[in-house]
């Protein structure tokens, strides 16, 4: 503990105050930038359009945490914008006319991050105009014919009522969605929960090799169980503090770049912590072995590191697909895959399906225990000295 | 009586002679190299018994044997009458061994690095651990206030009496020091032959590897040649010099091995 001082606070104090940083910085300058659109109104009676279309886009752009400056004008911009609507001649013409059809260019500036967000906003602010053309022809054929219209219903023939349930099949309350919704993100923060439990893991077996201390220790009464648990213990424990770190640093992270930020209770945090405190324990002692098989600290941390990410990258596909929905023999291979359990009883809690929350953790012992016995069986001590 | 051990010869045995360590013919490969080509070895309760030999000659791989971490691949080995290739932990209750590259944990003091040993040799009993901590400290002849420092500020020789102090608090049957003087100053190394010395005369046996072959002579009551994995001497000092018509150890060792190997 002593000689990872330095190392550990690092680890503790990169994640939990960069991340909340870079997202401070990523907001602030996402906020800082300003989006310039130049509306070039060609048709002299779309002026009023051309006005209604600022406003109603500085609105929704401010809705959105965003500056645009929108310039109207009759002629060609002599500057560079970002974005360019032009509203040609005959346009309120067109519009005007029960069967035309009225045309806007909507053009982009290449390489300009911030055009998509804001090109997306003036496509919805012309959908609204559309609308209002739409209501106006209706209007304009019911008087025509005499039939009496209700212009929203004629419209939107359909009401849709969206909802959210349980696999129990009782709704879900719009706590348990926002729940949801914040776990998937929790589940994201356990992969930074993983990491340095390998990191500690190597280091305290062939770390100590590489400090020319660990020949002595093996040749004491001390049994390799006692060896090889109390390398983990340390190695857990130190993981499980910068752990905690490095997940408070991704949420205020998550929190700060999701929008709403991130439900959390009570419940959903100590079921967290249990994840992830199950999550290095078990890390710790399925990396063990491949630390004792490895020739150096080089080797099994990129060994180490190899076959995390492999599990990893299989977990991580989890996190974007419903396991249950996936054919049987995928999901029979993500279920053998230790790490996809403690994404699992994330979202398992938060559904209400605490016998499967509680099998997730008995599969995630099951694997540390496997991985412990295995690394009693895989000690070495020939192996150990001898490799380079 | 002629000591001259040449390979394929017996080595005469004092039948009444309790022997702390009996090798023979031990074989051990590492990878595709043969380290150790059938050595046969005896070694006496409570003496000093030098194991001289060049660089590579195979002493550390013998001692790593000896303290059970490597298994011999064929013959016969008793350690303190176990078998390192099936008892080593029996052996490890006995056994004081300090490899030759070895070295305190430097993040800790001296009394830290002598507390972690103690309460392994204690069986996690800390009164007795206590017992050698304080032996441990008399041992290394380190200050009080050394040894309240972190071992990584140590010279090197006040690294290696520390480690020494550390495998020997216990009052082990067996220490084995592999080059416990190697890259030492003369004054440290003088502290350190010094300690051995003195540590025998409590019926420890001694194993000391080195190459440095006057050491081997003041310090060994007797003394075996290793060259090249192979057993070429074994008998005391005095004997060695005439049995090898030399003046001093290091001739003796230059024409056993010559003898052989033309070196």
């Amino acid at each position: 503990m002593s000689r990872d001082k330095r190392t550990l606070a690092a680890m503790i104090l990169i994640p939990f105050i960069g991340l909340p940083a870079i997202a401070l910085l990523a907001s602030g300058l996402t906020y800082a930038q300003t989006t310039t659109v130049y509306i070039e109104v060609l048709d002299k009676n779309s002026t009023d359009i051309a006005r209604f279309i600022s406003s109603q886009l500085i609105s929704y752009a401010k809705g959105n945490g965003l500056k645009v400056n929108v310039t109207i004008s009759n002629t060609s911009p002599t500057n560079v914008y970002n974005i360019l609507l032009i509203i040609p001649k005959g346009f309120y013409g067109n519009i005007s006319n029960i069967n035309g059809v009225g045309i806007v260019y909507l053009k982009s500036l290449v390489g300009s991050i911030q055009s998509n967000e804001i090109e997306s906003l003036i496509e919805s602010v012309l959908g609204q105009v559309e609308n209002n053309i739409v209501v106006n022809r209706v209007q304009k054929l019911s008087n025509i014919s005499g039939i009496k219209v209700n212009t929203t219903n004629f419209l939107n023939p359909i009401n849709i009522f969206t909802g959210y349930y349980l696999p129990s099949g009782k709704p879900a309350t719009t706590s348990q969605v926002e729940l949801s919704f914040s776990a998937r993100l929790l589940e994201f923060s356990l992969f930074f929960v993983a990491n340095p439990a390998i990191v500690f893991m190597g280091d305290s077996i062939l770390g100590e090799k590489e400090r020319k201390t660990l020949e002595t220790l093996i040749s004491t009464p001390a049994p390799k169980t006692t060896i090889i648990v109390g390398k983990m213990f340390a190695s857990i424990v130190i993981g499980l503090i910068t752990a905690i770190a490095d997940s408070l640093g991704v949420i205020i992270y998550l929190s700060m770049i999701a929008q709403g930020g991130l439900r959390l209770t009570a419940g959903l945090i100590l079921v967290t912590f249990s994840v992830s405190a199950m999550l290095v324990i078990m890390t710790a002692a399925i990396i063990t072995p491949i630390v004792l098989r490895s020739s150096s600290l080089r080797s099994a941390q990129a060994m180490s590191y190899l076959v995390m990410m492999i599990a990893l990258a299989i977990y991580f596909s989890t996190l974007f697909v419903d396991i249950q929905r996936l054919p049987r023999f995928i999901e029979a291979i993500l279920l053998i895959i230790p790490f996809t359990h403690a994404a699992l009883a994330i979202s398992n809690y938060v559904l209400g399906q605490y016998l499967y929350m509680i099998i997730n953790f008995i599969v995630m012992i099951a694997f540390t225990l496997i991985g412990v016995y295995i690394s009693i069986k895989a000690f070495d001590s020939e192996r150990l000295i001898v490799s380079k | 009586m002629n000591n001259i051990m040449l390979p394929g010869v017996e080595v005469p045995v004092d039948n009444n002679t309790h022997y702390s360590i009996i090798a023979e013919k031990i074989y051990k490969k590492i990878g595709k190299k043969e380290i150790l080509k059938g050595v046969d070895l005896k070694i006496r309760y409570g003496e000093i018994h030098v194991i001289a030999g060049h660089n590579g000659a195979g002493k550390t791989t013998l001692f790593r044997i000896l303290a059970g971490l490597l298994k011999y691949d064929s013959g016969k080995l008793s350690v303190l009458g176990f078998d390192p290739n099936k008892n080593q932990h029996e052996i490890s209750k006995y056994l004081g061994y300090v490899p030759e590259d070895s070295s305190p944990y430097e993040r800790l003091t001296g009394f830290e690095n002598l507390r972690v040993f103690a309460l392994i040799y204690s069986n996690g009993d800390e009164k007795i651990a206590e017992k050698f901590i304080k032996r441990g400290a008399e041992i290394s002849e380190l200050t009080h206030e050394d040894l309240s420092r972190k071992a990584g500020e140590y010279s090197n020789g006040m690294k290696k009496r520390l480690l020494i102090a550390r495998a020997i608090m216990h009052n082990p049957k067996l220490v084995l020091l592999d080059e416990p003087t190697n890259g030492l100053d003369v004054f440290s190394a003088y502290k350190i032959r010094k300690l051995i010395k003195t540590m025998s005369s409590s019926g420890t046996t001694f194993v000391i590897a080195t190459h440095n072959m006057s050491e081997a002579e003041m310090l060994a009551d007797r003394i075996t040649f290793i060259a090249y994995g192979t057993i070429l001497y074994s008998g005391s000092v005095k004997s060695a010099i005439e049995d090898f018509n030399s003046v001093n150890l290091e001739e003796a060792f230059i024409k056993a091995v010559g003898e052989k190997y033309e070196v």
